[in-house]
């Protein structure tokens, strides 16, 4: 008899215990502990408005956007740059959906490597307008105060060629046009 | 190719002044597409227009074309052809479509503040694609000397001139003598011809200045 109750409290505690983890494996049960919580107001502070500059009818536009900031500078360079091609699709003065491969800051921190999935420089449009795309794009991220000197133009990591503008040197952050 | 070479030489010798067109595109590469035509064709309608145009108001002068209709360019052939017969002015032209009201033209040249090859002695090995600091002074003075052509008053019913703009401009890479590159638009594709007064006056003043 004390054998059998003692089969019987083993079974029941086992299938206690399975319900227990089938639980936890899919969400019915959730712990909620204090210290693996965010606070609100931490999110709030890594989030930064921020400038996306583009050439538009003979002018320079602004738009301003939310983004989360990370203090590390290949990441900001990163959501700026998403958040610029967003802009420029909305505003047509790129005819394709384009994306950011990847940005990579240089070892010295001067250099930042931009990598697109296409060419952002379509061969149909002008020399000035594919100027002033780049411009834009050097624009914006001097105006948030990215800490780099140079940017390197890069689809799929490789030198974009141009027709009409040579991007096998970097371009400084400065741009090459007087500020208008 | 070499008796074609051994020709030009012999005229070069003849005539002081030698200017070099290259009008864009080549049979490979069309351009961009401008009303019903391609850049390739009307660059080389306009450098022939005003071949014809400057070497009759200037008996002294020899403009050379690039290229012939048909004649596929090799990368840098422009620059290698040009610093072969040691031209005196270079000059580049582009066309593209315009799609707003007015037409525009641009004038570049290429900027130096990416190049940072120390040039302090007399003899120096610098890369080819910065063949074009050797007379970078020139070529600025000259290319404000055609600015000056064509931001006069007479012009602003032709087009709206844009301005002078240093920036890294492929078609110029390589090109030893002073050189800048001409972009305008064109509403349709015989509106070439309304450019012709302006750069011809252009390609004039340069000369003049040449000869001082």
């Amino acid at each position: 008899m004390n054998a059998n109750i003692k089969w019987i409290v083993i079974c029941c505690a086992s299938l206690i215990g399975a319900f227990l983890l089938f639980a936890i494996r899919n969400d019915y049960i959730i712990f909620n502990f204090r210290s693996l919580r965010q606070s609100d107001n931490q999110i709030l502070q890594n989030k930064k408005t921020i400038k996306l500059f583009y050439w538009n009818h003979d002018r320079w536009n602004k738009e301003d956007c939310e983004v989360i900031w990370s203090d590390n500078t290949q990441n900001d360079i990163s959501s700026i740059i998403k958040s610029w091609l967003v802009v420029v699709e909305e505003e047509k003065l790129i005819d394709k959906k384009i994306n950011l491969m990847s940005a990579l800051v240089s070892a010295n921190k001067n250099e930042v490597y931009l990598s697109f999935d296409r060419n952002p420089f379509d061969d149909d449009q002008s020399t000035i307008k594919k100027l002033m795309l780049a411009e834009s794009l050097l624009k914006t991220l001097r105006e948030n105060n990215i800490a780099i000197q140079k940017v390197r133009f890069l689809k799929h990591h490789q030198t974009i060629w141009d027709h009409h503008l040579d991007f096998y040197h970097a371009w400084p952050i400065e741009g090459f046009l007087e500020e208008q | 190719m070499q008796i074609k070479y051994l020709v030009l030489l012999l005229a070069l010798k003849a005539n002081p002044i030698t200017i070099m067109l290259s009008p864009f595109g080549d049979a490979k590469t069309t351009g961009h597409i401008i009303d019903d035509a391609f850049e390739r064709s009307l660059t080389l309608k306009f450098a022939e227009a005003v071949e014809k145009e400057i070497e009759k108001q200037n008996k002294d002068v020899q403009v050379i074309l690039n290229r012939a209709p048909g004649e596929t360019l090799e990368p840098m052939q422009n620059a290698n052809f040009a610093n072969r017969l040691d031209i005196d002015f270079y000059a580049s032209i582009h066309f593209y479509q315009e799609t707003e009201a007015r037409p525009k033209v641009f004038i570049f040249n290429y900027v130096t503040d990416i190049f940072h090859t120390p040039i302090t002695t007399k003899l120096a090995f610098v890369p080819v694609d910065e063949a074009f600091r050797i007379n970078l002074s020139k070529s600025d003075q000259l290319a404000k000397v055609f600015e000056s052509s064509l931001k006069q008053e007479k012009y602003k019913h032709d087009f709206d001139f844009k301005g002078f703009k240093k920036i890294p401009f492929r078609p110029l890479i390589g090109v030893k003598a002073p050189n800048l590159a001409f972009e305008a638009s064109l509403k349709t594709s015989g509106d070439w011809k309304n450019y012709i007064p302006a750069f011809v006056e252009g390609i004039n003043n340069i000369i003049r200045e040449l000869k001082q």
